[in-house]
């Protein structure tokens, strides 16, 4: 009875130390990422600030300033925490601004990230790191000027079995390599899927992948196709019209096929023609019909709709578009 | 007189910094808030010059705010202010729809993500100095 007793006792200081550790652990992984989002948000307004001092002169902006200091001092265990953390929130800041702006010159940001060796730094972290946390780091590097010994890397990761870690390794090598995207993408063992080709159109937007889609839109790789198909979206290139077309002539691959003519009908282009009505006989049921729906929300009209698909099919369709348009009588007639 | 107050509402801190971070150094009060509740407190405190919404969800909550601003902000102009509250909305969506029922609710600018640092200073500079939208004197 009393070895019970002892034996409950134990027991029951083991649970309370394990639940004190875990609701320390708790409370300091709280404040550390707040002390985390401060200093992100410090260096964020401090990059911007050297930027708008050094382009417009005559504003002085008030904000907190930081002594950026020597990223190159020796430290204690402890201060090299700090210092790592510190190290990462610039990491971070410099991420947000290169990834929310365009058009900003570069020298200030890459100085810092030299200066603060960020680079070394989240290579040192990336090894032993979780699969999230590399997926964050590689994010962060896609924004920094990276070394060809850096790109070798992490090019390994381009083969990884998580789509999400070979697509933010992609878009670092992508960024660090610019001219040799075609190239890269190309060659890669894997397809792009809607999300990845996104990721790289963010590239574009911030101006820094010159990419001309015309050799991509004539290319019999499925993944230029993708990324050509996906520019023409993007920015609206009504006069690739006559590529599309041919590529729905051509190709076999469907999810291609799908995407010319979804992009075919966001330009506004007439969806008549042999080759296209070919390719819709041959699409699943459910593919036919969420395109004719996507084609009367994109403004085409009953008549061009009844020369593709069938009464069946437009049944729910002509409801749509005769409510649609009754909406808009009322609305004149008010 | 109206005071030149900015407001950023963005629930997401970090972009809000960014954004204060670009437009400082106007002369402005820059205040950002996180809910809308934050949001039509310090709106009640003073009538601002410029509203910039970074968190939009198009027919779900953000003409709401955008409809509920514009109300708040014209039933002011009629009555104490001179100077009308232009909003702006700077976020990744770049559809029509979104940027159609957006305007039709009332904002005066509709930005995306990436953005270009000077050319938002421009506008805002201009807004800020009562250059545009202007119906009264400072």
């Amino acid at each position: 009875m009393t070895d019970t007793i002892y034996i409950y006792i134990i027991m029951a200081l083991l649970v309370g130390a394990a639940y004190g550790i875990a609701i320390r652990k708790t409370i300091r992984h709280q404040s550390n990422s707040l002390c985390y989002n401060i200093l992100t948000k410090q260096h964020i307004k401090q990059i911007v600030s050297e930027y708008i001092c050094n382009h417009y002169p005559q504003y002085q902006t008030k904000g907190i300033h930081i002594n950026w200091g020597d990223g190159n001092k020796n430290h204690t265990s402890r201060d090299q925490t700090e210092s790592e953390s510190e190290r990462m929130a610039i990491a971070k800041a410099i991420y947000e601004v290169m990834a929310h702006t365009y058009s900003t010159p570069t020298d200030t940001i890459q100085k810092l990230a030299k200066d603060y060796k960020i680079e070394e730094f989240l290579l040192s972290k990336l090894r032993w790191a979780s699969v999230t946390k590399k997926i964050e780091i590689l994010n962060y590097m896609s924004t920094i000027s990276i070394s060809h010994i850096t790109i070798g890397v992490i090019s390994r990761y381009l083969s990884s079995r998580n789509r999400h870690l070979r697509i933010a390794a992609l878009i670092a090598i992508l960024a660090a390599s610019p001219t040799k995207a075609i190239s890269i993408i190309a060659n890669l063992c894997f397809e792009l899927r809607p999300y990845d080709i996104s990721r790289i159109i963010s590239l574009l937007r911030r101006g820094i992948l010159p990419i001309a889609y015309e050799p991509l839109l004539t290319s019999d790789n499925h993944n230029l196709l993708r990324l050509g198909i996906a520019i023409v979206r993007n920015f609206e290139i009504g006069i690739a019209d006559k590529h599309l077309y041919n590529i729905i002539a051509r190709t076999t691959n469907q999810s291609i096929v799908r995407e010319a003519i979804y992009t075919l009908a966001l330009l506004g282009r007439p969806l008549g023609r042999q080759p296209i009505r070919r390719q819709l006989t041959i699409m699943p049921d459910h593919s036919r019909r969420e395109l004719c729906l996507h084609l009367c929300r994109e403004g085409y009209s009953l008549a061009s709709l009844q020369a593709l698909f069938s009464e069946s099919e437009l049944l729910y369709t002509k409801d749509l578009i005769n409510s649609y348009k009754r909406d808009l009588a009322c609305w004149y007639s008010n | 007189m109206c005071r030149k107050l900015v407001i950023i509402y963005s629930p997401n801190d970090t972009a809000g910094a960014l954004i204060e971070a670009m437009i400082a150094g106007f002369g402005a009060e820059i205040i950002r808030v996180g809910s809308v509740e934050e949001l039509l407190g310090v709106i009640r405190l003073g009538i601002p010059r410029l509203i910039i919404i970074l968190d939009i969800a198009p027919l779900i909550n953000g003409l709401d705010i955008v409809t509920l601003l514009r109300k708040i902000t014209t039933k002011a102009l009629h009555s104490t202010s001179h100077i009308r509250s232009a909003i702006y909305v700077i976020t990744w969506q770049q559809d029509e729809q979104s940027v159609l029922s957006l305007l039709e609710s009332g904002i005066d600018q509709y930005l995306t993500f990436p953005i270009c640092i000077d050319r938002l200073r421009n506008k805002v500079y201009e807004q800020i100095l009562g250059r545009r939208d202007n119906y009264g004197d400072d």
